[in-house]
């Protein structure tokens, strides 16, 4: 194992490593903590240009309140109304073309697993203006469903080789 | 395993199906896949070669409403158009300075290699900017960047420096956006250095400790060759993320200021489908550029891949 385990070394910087971990990862996380403080600031605190300092009151019931309250719900729901389905059929999609390509071996299997690949990395901005116009020919422009379907590109993230090692990196 | 006790029938009494289940079977499979591949990615491909082509407003069909002008949009794009040229220089800065990640990443991965309680969880929590929104990560570093009250100018004021509009300063906004794309792509580069450095192959290290090679000698001669795997893929990843930057420009700057922190992704957008004009040809023609220059890399690392199955397979 690389660099030295630990545990082999001395205590005292055995410590020290455990000490530091959290720092390094309160730094590393800093701007997200920072969003996490200001959605309990008041206003007041933006406008006396109050943005880093502590808090001058906490205002978390009163801005929750103000965001559930307003069209916010809505998009959420919106949200979960594309992702849902979007992943549903994403995941069989790429569920069936992964077995196909993984299991069976036939001609052309590289070929099409390279074709998809290489589909994944191709820029959205070749696509968009195509894409738009054959949403609007299905008459599905500005709809639901349309964007669904083209969300479904994304499916072939889970081709990729590496991604099964990838999650596995995160569990060990 | 059920031991078939009854004789197999002969073959032409089996059905066609079953006759050629194994050549066929696959592509059953690959059929709803592929026609989703092909009518939203190869297809539409074409077409965009095919617009970029005329001169059209995106009304009616490019049939009817269209005026074909051949090559005009490249010509007009590559020696006219001065907003082309500061994207393509922009794409290059992203290029070249996003892969800070990388080593950026090694470092966080040999940082956390190690079993200590709860290092799981610290794993994870550095992967999180990666999981995020890039919308977040843009706003986030916009308030990071504020003239005025931002955190930033409060470090380089606390060390002594005037303050810096960073996103407002044409020569310096489009390394604020980089900075931050940064962030997650970092996370990005040490999940991948961690799955690498899990495969190293410890009993090189205890060789290489016995010779005493240790720290920066032992990484670059025993640990580095070792995560190259890891390291291409990154280098892959980063790359293509660099020409795929669109969410935080769009976010942090909307381009500007003056235009001076666009990039090609940014510029088609611009042109063919934001408020400011529906050129559908001309933001094809940006977009068979930007396309062009991605299929560079892309066919490196299809050709990379293909070696390796080579060597795997013989």
């Amino acid at each position: 194992m690389f660099p030295k385990p630990i545990e082999k070394s001395h205590r005292a910087w055995q410590i020290g490593y455990q000490a530091l971990l959290p720092i390094a990862m309160l730094l590393w996380l800093a701007p997200l903590l920072a969003v996490a403080l200001f959605s309990i600031r008041p206003d007041s605190d933006f406008s006396i240009g109050n943005y880093w300092g502590w808090p001058t009151s906490f205002e978390m019931i009163e801005n929750y309140m103000m965001v559930f309250t307003s069209s916010m719900p809505r998009y959420i729901m919106n949200s979960f109304f594309i992702t849902i389905p979007t992943v549903i059929g994403a995941v069989a999609l790429s569920c069936m073309t992964g077995f196909a390509l993984g299991v069976y071996k036939f001609r052309g299997n590289l070929l099409i697993f390279f074709m998809f690949i290489a589909g994944n990395f191709v820029p959205f901005q070749i696509l968009m203006v195509p894409v738009r116009d054959l949403t609007l020919d299905m008459g599905l422009y500005n709809t639901k469903t349309g964007l669904r379907l083209v969300s479904h590109r994304v499916s072939n993230w889970i081709l990729h080789p590496f991604h099964a090692q990838f999650h596995q990196g995160l569990a060990l | 395993m059920a031991i078939t006790t009854q004789p197999i029938p002969p073959l032409a009494k089996q059905s066609w199906y079953k006759r050629n289940e194994i050549a066929v079977t696959p592509w059953l499979f690959l059929v709803p896949g592929l026609i989703m591949f092909a009518v939203y990615v190869i297809f539409p491909i074409f077409q965009s070669f095919r617009i970029s082509l005329y001169k059209w407003d995106g009304l009616g069909t490019l049939a009817t409403h269209a005026d074909y002008v051949g090559l005009a949009n490249f010509e007009k794009l590559l020696t006219r158009d001065r907003a082309f040229n500061t994207s393509l220089w922009n794409n290059l800065k992203w290029l070249i300075f996003y892969l800070a990640a990388i080593p950026a990443g090694l470092f966080i991965a040999l940082f956390l290699n190690q079993t200590v309680r709860g290092i799981r969880l610290y794993k994870s929590l550095f992967f999180f900017p990666f999981v995020i929104s890039q919308i977040v990560v843009g706003l986030v570093f916009t308030w990071f960047y504020d003239p005025q009250y931002g955190l930033f100018n409060g470090i380089i004021g606390f060390i002594g420096f005037e303050p810096i509009n960073v996103l407002g300063d044409p020569t310096l906004s489009t390394y604020g956006i980089i900075a931050a794309g940064i962030w997650p792509q970092t996370a990005y580069c040490m999940i991948l250095y961690l799955t690498g450095l899990n495969s190293v192959d410890p009993e090189q290290i205890e060789a290489a400790r016995l010779d005493g090679a240790k720290g920066l000698r032992m990484l670059w001669h025993v640990i580095l060759p070792q995560l190259r795997p890891a390291t291409f893929i990154a280098f892959v990843v980063t790359v293509i993320g660099s020409l795929r930057s669109f969410d935080l420009i769009s976010i942090m700057t909307n381009g500007g200021p003056f235009g001076s922190s666009r990039v090609l992704s940014f510029y088609m957008f611009e042109k063919s489908l934001s408020e400011y004009g529906f050129k559908m040809g001309y933001g094809a023609a940006i977009a068979v550029i930007l396309f062009l220059i991605m299929m560079v890399f892309i066919g490196y690392f299809l050709w990379r891949m293909y070696q390796d199955e080579k060597a795997a397979s013989r």
